[in-house]
């Protein structure tokens, strides 16, 4: 016989510019520091570059970039929040890491259709001192990685993908 | 992620942990929309070639040896303060196992110098497939690629070397990767 439990997640939280962001715990897999990145020309702007962790080949991407966030990113030093979607792993480059919270799911609100940050935030939270955007790693990393258009790439085009 | 961009075919994991980027050069020569360039006639002759294409090394006892190019995995520098002591085996740390590491003058029998080159920085070691892993053989220095003036002459094979060959005009003694691995 089961009973109903509340619905509470623990939510990773850190800081953007001036901006607090949180990923569901469960989807955390490390924290890096002061890795270093392997450069990849050509790739999204969103992408910084990979790095190995565990006998994976790890994309590191901004999400700065995906979610506008503004104010002093002056501390942002390499720190890498490790993350899964899916099968796949991606590290996520943030200013500084803040604490976990335990959100109940009913005290999330669900962002408006003209969030500039689109479907990349899932909700938000109001944690009483400051605003929790809570994101959704599978469309915040899908917008990032994906190939930008350059100097005639055929990607995808005529050529096939070799 | 990298497929996607057109002119990257992988990437890897060097010794020290970083990854390195594999260049896919069919992709970049499309992205340029270089034409493609057709063979020349002999075929075959260029394939062979390209097959007798060896690495050229010295040993520490400043012995002139060759590996054959198709042998190699890839070429790795290290600190040798990072060489490991595990019983016998001498091992290098790479991302998360260890490489066994092989000198390459005991492959040829010889003993192994006892030098001053621990206290250097630098080893060069060129890995190669072994039958469980991966197994790096420590070489004074890496000379040159260079290809076959004449096919290997394995009559002159002894215990570590498959045979001689000329490379250069000069007879250079082309280790045994199978009895090397298996160090």
């Amino acid at each position: 016989m089961s009973t109903a439990t509340p619905s509470v997640r623990r939510w990773c939280s850190f800081r953007l510019g001036s901006d607090c962001f949180a990923v569901d715990s469960t989807g955390v897999v490390e924290v890096l520091r002061s890795r270093r990145l392997t450069h990849v020309p050509l790739a999204a702007a969103g992408v910084l570059g990979l790095v190995h962790l565990r006998g994976r080949i790890v994309p590191v991407v901004d999400p700065a970039i995906r979610l506008n966030a503004v104010g002093d990113r002056s501390a942002a030093a390499g720190t890498h929040l490790m993350i899964s979607v899916g099968d796949d792993w991606y590290g996520l480059s943030v200013d500084e890491m803040l604490d976990v919270v335990e959100i109940p799911d009913a005290r999330v609100e669900r962002p408006t259709a003209a969030s500039s940050r689109g479907d990349a935030v899932a909700g938000t939270y109001d944690a009483g001192t400051r605003l929790v955007h809570l994101l959704d790693p599978g469309h915040l990393i899908h917008s990032l990685v994906r190939p930008a258009p350059h100097f005639g790439i055929p990607c995808g085009g005529p050529h096939g993908s070799g | 992620m990298l497929a996607g961009l057109g002119i990257y075919s992988g990437a890897t994991v060097l010794g020290d942990g970083g990854v390195v980027l594999i260049l896919d050069l069919r992709g970049m020569a499309r992205a340029v929309d270089l034409p493609p360039i057709e063979r020349e006639t002999g075929d075959a002759k260029a394939a062979t070639a390209a097959a007798d294409r060896y690495l050229v090394c010295r040993t520490w006892r400043g012995r002139r040896i060759a590996l054959p190019l198709g042998e190699i995995v890839r070429l790795e520098k290290h600190r040798s303060r990072d060489v490991q002591v595990a019983g016998p085996h001498r091992l290098i740390r790479r991302g998360d196992g260890f490489t066994p590491l092989a000198d390459v003058d005991r492959v040829l029998g010889s003993a192994s110098v006892a030098r001053e080159a621990d206290t250097t920085d630098a080893l060069n070691v060129v890995v190669i497939r072994g039958p469980a892993s991966d197994v790096g053989l420590a070489v004074e220095r890496i000379l040159d690629v260079v290809a076959a003036d004449a096919p290997l002459q394995a009559a002159l094979a002894a215990p570590g070397v498959a045979g001689t060959v000329s490379l250069g005009g000069l007879a250079t003694e082309v280790i045994d990767v199978a009895a090397a691995a298996a160090q």
